[in-house]
């Protein structure tokens, strides 16, 4: 189990190596506060949607797999209504703080993304969520250390024509150059 | 049954405001700098100049379709659940065209793979239908989505074809899309000698599109600056 978690964490990261997400990482800036505000719900969000969507996939779209998109984002969509109805009888800022961060965590191609790739290999229950973890575990760590680098390099003088998306896109390469040195580990 | 009712309605209208705060921003954005946007949800398969001209017909069609029956449909739409309406049409024509690329360019179809779904999720599609095309008629909205899709498609070929070429050292086409001949587009000046196999890879893929873009940031700049 610890070597499906390292390799969905790590060598096949979602958003380094697969280039899910990426609008999520590199189109908005976020800050360390919020960081931990998004990474916590994406990681609910996540837990709670794949033990729903294992058994829909397994049991109801073995054979309709052209539903499973349309399944999928209901599913995603349901549980995030659900969460914040639950959030809202707890805690009303919470609830509202979590909505805040909707297009974040649906517009996210992750949590889609986890649930369409398992498609893909026969897996166990166990196997399932422990990838989904460790691509959630991946993606909070890009995001993290994504964040790190972009407040270092603000306080650079970057040529106007690299400004933006350019930089963003070459820390992302960096970066994707550096998981590749990974391969092989496990 | 009521407040169920209610409860769904304040949710899909919690859910809007957070959207259009969150796409608020981007509406600023020039008309290119929004294709990149896009286009970096698209850079894994980007590959190959076929696999990147196959995308972006597939985006093209989408796009169109989805505008143009957003559009009809918007008057008979209900204002509360015109989002998730919104919402399921994306998810409805982006399942319906995976399974007619399956049946007739299946090639396309297994090496895009699951980003012909998830391009549901592009930030551009929900910009441009959902809040661009709202306000405009049917001609109009038709034109601007021809331009979009442009915009996205011309840098979808551009990344495709210098990845391709730095990375093998040609370029050809007739291997993915259903065409009767297969030919190079570009090939010899002994590129194959110095290919650099890692453009093939992701990070290729990111410092590409990074330099795409900057090129175009500095040509806009320069623009700019003339008009002044």
């Amino acid at each position: 189990m610890s070597s499906i978690l390292i390799t969905s964490a790590v060598l096949v990261n979602i958003v380094l190596m697969q280039t899910l997400g990426l609008y999520s990482i590199l189109g908005v800036s976020l800050n360390m506060k919020s960081l931990s505000r998004v990474g916590y719900s994406l990681l609910g969000l996540i837990l709670i949607s794949q033990i729903i969507m294992y058994p829909v996939k397994v049991f109801l779209l073995r054979d309709a797999i052209y539903l499973e998109i349309i399944v999928y984002v209901l599913i995603v969509l349901l549980m995030y209504g659900l969460l914040t109805f639950v959030l809202n009888r707890i805690n009303k800022n919470i609830s509202q703080t979590f909505l805040s961060y909707a297009p974040w965590i649906i517009i996210n191609t992750l949590i889609i993304g986890v649930a369409l790739l398992t498609t893909l290999s026969d897996v166990s229950f166990l196997e399932h969520m422990t990838r989904s973890v460790g691509t959630a575990l991946g993606f909070i760590g890009v995001l993290l250390l994504y964040i790190a680098i972009n407040f270092r390099i603000q306080t650079y003088k970057i040529p106007k024509a690299m400004q933006g998306l350019p930089i963003a896109l070459l820390i992302a390469g960096l970066m994707a150059l550096a998981v590749l040195g990974f391969a092989g580990i496990v | 049954m009521k407040d169920i009712h209610v409860m769904f309605q304040t949710y899909f209208k919690q859910l809007k405001t957070s959207f259009d705060t969150f796409i608020h921003k981007d509406k600023d954005q020039v008309r290119l700098m929004l294709a990149s946007l896009s286009v970096i949800s698209f850079i894994g398969v980007t590959n190959s100049f076929e696999a990147s001209l196959g995308m972006g017909i597939f985006i093209l069609i989408m796009l169109l379709t989805t505008a143009l029956l957003f559009k009809g449909l918007q008057r008979f739409l209900s204002h509360t659940f015109e989002f998730p309406l919104f919402i399921v049409l994306l998810l409805t024509i982006s399942a319906v065209l995976t399974l007619l690329f399956n049946t007739f360019v299946y090639d396309l179809k297994a090496h895009i793979g699951i980003f012909m779904s998830l391009s549901v999720f592009n930030i551009v599609l929900f910009l441009h239908v959902f809040y661009k095309i709202k306000d405009i008629t049917l001609k109009e909205s038709l034109f601007s989505t021809l331009k979009t899709s442009r915009d996205i498609i011309g840098l979808l070929i551009i990344i495709g074809f210098l990845r391709e070429l730095l990375a093998t050292g040609t370029v050809h086409i007739g291997t993915l899309l259903p065409l009767t001949f297969h030919m190079y587009l570009f090939s010899g000046m002994s590129l194959q000698t110095y290919a650099l196999p890692v453009f093939n890879q992701v990070p290729g893929a990111f410092i590409i599109s990074s330099i795409v873009i900057s090129m175009y940031q500095a040509y806009q700049s320069r623009k700019g600056l003339k008009h002044e």
